[in-house]
């Protein structure tokens, strides 16, 4: 089952190596959209821990059980993300999150063939979508943050 | 199956009305109680958000979703799938491309039952303009489309009227093709005159929404429709759309096929709102189908 | 999965028989607690539908598929009713309920050995009486 939200609580943990170090963290993401997407679709933006940026370098998304890069996925037009899945988001921090109270933000953005652009948000400055995309000048990107506040334990 | 050979017009519902609740709230059998509830057996589901493993579903799940259909007495009707164009950075899909798409999506309807296809095109502007290949794409897609015996059909959605150009150009491709497996499923939304409460209308629909006998002409065209509500009253009636307008020209054309529910309303997210919403629907359709 | 509420909306509809004249209604209920019961620890005291009250002597109780009569439950000490499952309440009421609105409430419990108290039927007047929950739950719902 799912959370409503989409940053999801369940799997929010720091992520140890064989020897128990923390080298990271990892949490859940569901899109809330009605339609899942291909894989290149998908457009990772920064992933922001209490002022923190993780940009999409320190990501690596886990999707049917594979691990991918968010460069990997964007070659990955066959490969479906189900609407009904959760993405775990796995990320880089040497040391992993401190115990207590993280305010969480994931910046995502999924491409759509058929909305033209005039329903989209304006996409951020110094993000991925920000390149020169000509084939989606008419597409709706849904590129939203968004916000969790949750706990280490 | 016994609903879908009966001429005349049917209900339905589309998984569209509760997509945020699937799996929070409810799964696919709660819709398929839902519906039993109403005595409505149409289904649409949208294939990517119902179809666990979609593209390639595992034998338990269609097993499942065989019993499940049997069960509640649900007919398949439309498969809700997209021809995505925009799959790759910078450049649109081939006709190749969108084929290979289209075709699995075909078979894998005709093989869950489905006799109609909610085919979404790409778009190329803000009056929905289908991707400049969609002839070509959908030419031949039709073998296939009549070996597996779907009907592919575009949605005509607001903010596209009923009379603009790209409707013509459907049917303009119909008659050359001489096809009966390219159609269209008609949203009433295309109809709506009066805003939501807290929304405003689509840019023009203030003046110029379809009107109720625009879709006269198309009747033979369209198989299934979105019957699209935003704010159903207490007393069971829509309204924003003219309704009891709509399905009276239908009812006097002798159209045969299903209205499948379709909610695109504020409060999505509460289960007892689109709960009450639906029935209310349904309600509306049962008195003005005469059932 | 279930709704939140005692009383489901998923399932509450009118019954026909094979000529298909509407013999009554259904409306399904669950136990909003951390255990199933056993059969024979369930309560019933009433279905009310618009002020209405149908006993048990009207109703039929379905779980887990199988139909019983209330007095059947008396007996079924090794049969349990899911803690994750609506039981289903059929109700006799020739014609059933009309098309539109309707405020039903149900009124049910089960017995909890380890909470003092008799483990009759039902007190009407009280929501507590040897049953871990015996509470009445009240919901607007639309027969189409």
């Amino acid at each position: 089952m799912l959370e409503r939200q989409n940053i999801q609580t369940r799997g929010f943990h720091n992520v140890y190596d064989e020897d128990g170090n923390a080298i990271g963290f990892q949490l859940c993401f569901r899109s809330t959209y009605y339609k899942g997407v291909w894989l290149s679709q998908v457009r990772v933006g920064d992933l922001i821990v209490d002022g923190e940026v993780f940009s999409r370098e320190d990501q690596t998304w886990i999707i049917n059980d594979v691990e991918y890069t968010p460069d990997e996925m964007e070659k990955l037009g066959t490969i479906h993300w189900h609407i009904l899945d959760v993405a775990t988001i796995v990320v880089k921090k040497p040391g992993g999150l401190s115990q207590g109270y993280h305010d969480v933000t994931v910046n995502f953005g999924t491409v759509s063939s058929y909305g033209p652009a005039r329903f989209a948000p304006q996409p951020k400055d110094k993000s991925e979508w920000d390149k020169p995309f000509p084939i989606e000048v008419f597409s709706m990107l849904a590129v939203r943050e968004y916000h969790n506040r949750m706990i280490i334990v | 199956m016994q609903a879908q050979q009966k001429p005349g017009i049917h209900r339905g519902v589309s998984t569209y009305c509760w997509y945020p609740l699937y799996n929070v709230n409810m799964d696919l059998e709660d819709s398929f109680m839902i519906m039993q509830d109403m005595g409505a057996h149409g289904l649409e589901i949208l294939a990517d958000g119902i179809i666990k493993g979609y593209p390639y579903p595992s034998k338990e799940w269609l097993n499942k979703w065989f019993a499940l259909c049997d069960h509640y007495e649900i007919v398949p009707v439309e498969y809700g799938h997209w021809v995505e164009s925009k799959l790759f950075r910078g450049r649109e899909s081939t006709v190749e491309e969108s084929l290979e798409q289209l075709i699995h999506d075909i078979k894998l309807a005709s093989y869950m039952g489905f006799t109609c296809m909610r085919t979404k095109l790409g778009v190329i502007d803000g009056k929905l303009t289908p991707t400049l290949i969609w002839r070509d794409v959908i030419r031949k897609a039709l073998p296939y489309a009549e070996k597996y015996n779907v009907v592919m059909q575009p949605e005509i959605h607001s903010p596209t009227r009923l009379t603009d150009q790209m409707i013509m150009d459907y049917v303009e491709f119909i008659e050359k093709e001489d096809t009966q497996f390219f159609g269209f499923n008609v949203d009433f939304g295309t109809f709506q005159n009066k805003p939501t409460p807290g929304r405003e209308l689509p840019p023009g629909f203030k003046m110029n929404p379809s009107l109720p006998e625009d879709i006269i002409p198309l009747l033979p065209y369209i198989h299934c429709c979105h019957a699209k509500y935003y704010n159903m009253s207490e007393d069971f009636d829509e309204t924003t759309i003219p309704y009891v307008e709509i399905i009276n020209i239908m009812k006097e054309h002798g159209w045969n096929g299903y209205l499948l529910s379709e909610y695109e309303g504020p409060n999505k997210e509460s289960y007892n709102h689109c709960m009450t919403q639906v029935r209310r629907h349904h309600v509306m359709l049962k008195r003005l189908l005469g059932e | 999965m279930l709704e939140y509420e005692g009383v489901q909306y998923k399932g509450f509809r009118n019954l026909y028989n094979e000529d298909g004249e509407a013999i009554g209604f259904q409306v399904g209920i669950r136990l909003i607690t951390y255990r199933g019961a056993w059969l024979s620890q369930f309560r019933f005291a009433y279905v009310e539908v618009d002020g209405e009250k149908y006993r048990a002597d009207r109703c039929t109780f379905v779980v887990s598929g199988v139909e019983y009569t209330y007095e059947e439950t008396f007996t079924l000490g090794r049969v349990k009713w899911p803690l994750d499952e609506a039981m289903i309440i059929r109700v006799k009421k020739p014609g059933g309920l009309s098309q539109g609105n309707h405020t039903v409430s149900a009124l049910y419990g089960e017995v909890a050995s380890y909470i003092p108290g008799d483990a009759g039927e039902i007190d009407e007047t009280r929501t507590s009486h040897g049953h871990s929950e015996a509470i009445g739950f009240t919901r607007e719902m639309i027969i189409v």
